[in-house]
């Protein structure tokens, strides 16, 4: 039996991590979401913000990380627009521009905001740190136009905006770099502005270190910081969906490395019975 | 389920189910469809950055800045032209000296703001209240915390050899404190392959398979 299980193809595992997910998202569990410390640094430094409020939030994300990040840049939007703040989207990825559209349009649809007034979507520039450091005391140093081509100076919200010293808060939605080591760097530390950000969990252990260190005010750690966040915004999404498959994906993985374990071990003291057997 | 309103739409929605699929089959085998999915992936990826190379990066910030008259933006043309020089093995040279530009550059801007952000910073973090804290697990966390920093970088001191009670003891603490963060590591990026996961098969089944609808009208 061990033996075999040894020997077991590896095409079986994946068919049950593969049931592992699919499962759950065909027959939801609805497993309950308890919000953690940095998921609620998040939502207070957003819930603290005045009425009428600027908010920068840097798309700096693709196509590939949206399952972790689009839904933690939604949920924020949700909440920035229900306290009557005032969004500015930049992207330090090309794809980033596209999905800050994307959810300046569904969220302001929902919750009837105006673009040019309510929000506006800057688009993407390249050079990364560059970009955040060229900003400076003006926008108008690098933007000149908005994503759709529209002058800077002719969008009413952009009256209100020079530097990054206008912010009330800067949010990062990041799968890597460029993204939050480089907002740590300009916007946290150089110029002091309240800096939230929400991260894929591969780059989640680097970015701890901000958060204990308190350059960052609260951080959402790949799909269950967005999920969290999302329950916590009490309007829950596809992350929220995604949890029941993720946590029972967990427990079926964490299973493999115990059997794996204990197989590793079995084998090692079979393997020494033998030894002393032909000595 | 996104507007699935125009037959393109649709067509695009279906190719994209089809390569994910594609990608998938691997796992059983390498066939011919991965195959398939992992030119398309690699052409069009080439494609993609070239375009947004030249697009988003050249016109705007060289070709835009000339047209309008800042002639400053010639001296990054000609730096720029310089480094194509390593291409001609007579004239590599010439490509040094915008590399050593460059690399002056990028070491003024990182000493500077490496040393604020990540270094001085966390160095401040680390330095926390051991004794009279407000309650225990506070306590208890921050030694945790000032001897996991102390035994690691004592791990990496290799001008003393790892032995005796003080480096040996804090070098054998400072690995384990390494694996368990490894380990950490390790967990969150399980989490994120995963994720990716359940992101294909939430594509799959809210908006490849109901895609359907559009055929039945």
């Amino acid at each position: 039996m061990l033996r075999r299980l040894a020997d077991l193809d590896r095409r079986w595992i994946f068919l049950v991590v593969a049931l592992a997910v699919v499962a759950p998202l065909v027959w939801p569990l609805r497993l309950p979401i308890e919000p953690s410390a940095p998921t609620r640094g998040v939502y207070a430094a957003v819930e603290a913000l005045p009425p009428g409020a600027l908010v920068c939030m840097s798309f700096d994300y693709g196509p590939g990380t949206k399952v972790e990040c689009h839904p933690m840049a939604l949920a924020a939007l949700r909440h920035a627009f229900r306290k009557e703040a005032k969004v500015v989207a930049i992207a330090l990825w090309p794809e980033g521009a596209l999905f800050a559209r994307e959810a300046l349009r569904q969220v302001g649809a929902e919750m009837d905001r105006a673009e040019g007034l309510d929000y506006v979507n800057l688009g993407y520039k390249s050079g990364g740190e560059v970009v955040l450091r060229g900003i400076a005391d003006d926008f108008r140093n690098i933007y000149s136009t908005d994503l759709a081509g529209r002058r800077v100076d002719e969008l009413p919200l952009m009256s209100r905006v020079r530097g990054w010293k206008s912010f009330d808060l800067v949010c990062d939605w990041s799968m890597g770099n460029p993204g939050l080591l480089q907002h740590v760097r300009v916007v946290a530390t150089q110029y002091g502005r309240p800096l939230v950000a929400g991260v894929t969990a591969v780059t989640a252990p680097e970015a701890y270190p901000f958060l204990n260190s308190g350059q960052v005010q609260g951080l959402l750690s790949g799909l269950r910081g967005a999920a969290e966040y999302e329950v916590m915004v009490g309007h829950p999404g596809t992350a929220t969906r995604g949890m029941d498959a993720q946590s029972v994906v967990h427990f079926v993985i964490a299973g493999f490395i115990v059997v794996a374990n204990l197989l590793y071990f079995a084998d090692r003291r079979e393997r020494r019975r033998r030894q002393e057997r032909n000595r | 389920m996104t507007e699935t309103s125009s037959f393109s739409q649709v067509v695009g929605l279906w190719v994209g189910g089809f390569l994910t699929l594609c990608v998938f089959s691997f796992l059983y085998k390498d066939n011919v469809f991965y195959k398939l999915a992992e030119h398309i992936f690699v052409g069009v990826s080439a494609g993609y950055w070239m375009c947004i190379g030249f697009w988003q990066v050249l016109y705007p910030n060289l070709w835009g800045k000339l047209q309008a008259g800042d002639w400053r933006y010639a001296l990054a043309a000609i730096l720029g032209l310089m480094l194509v020089a390593r291409l001609v093995p007579r004239i590599a040279w010439v490509g040094r000296w915008p590399l050593a530009f460059m690399v002056g550059i990028f070491a003024g801007f990182n000493i500077v703001y490496t040393m604020q952000a990540q270094v001085l910073k966390q160095v401040e973090a680390t330095l926390v209240p051991l004794w009279g804290n407000p309650d225990v697990a506070t306590t208890l966390l921050n030694w945790i915390l000032v001897l996991g920093v102390l035994t690691g970088l004592m791990y990496f001191y290799f001008s003393v050899e790892h032995k005796g009670p003080v480096f040996g003891t804090a070098a054998r603490i400072g690995i384990q404190v390494l694996m368990i963060a490894f380990g950490a590591a390790f967990g969150y990026t399980v989490m994120a392959r995963v994720s990716l996961l359940i992101g294909r098969v939430m594509y799959l089944q809210d908006v490849w398979i109901k895609t359907l609808e559009f055929f039945r009208g």
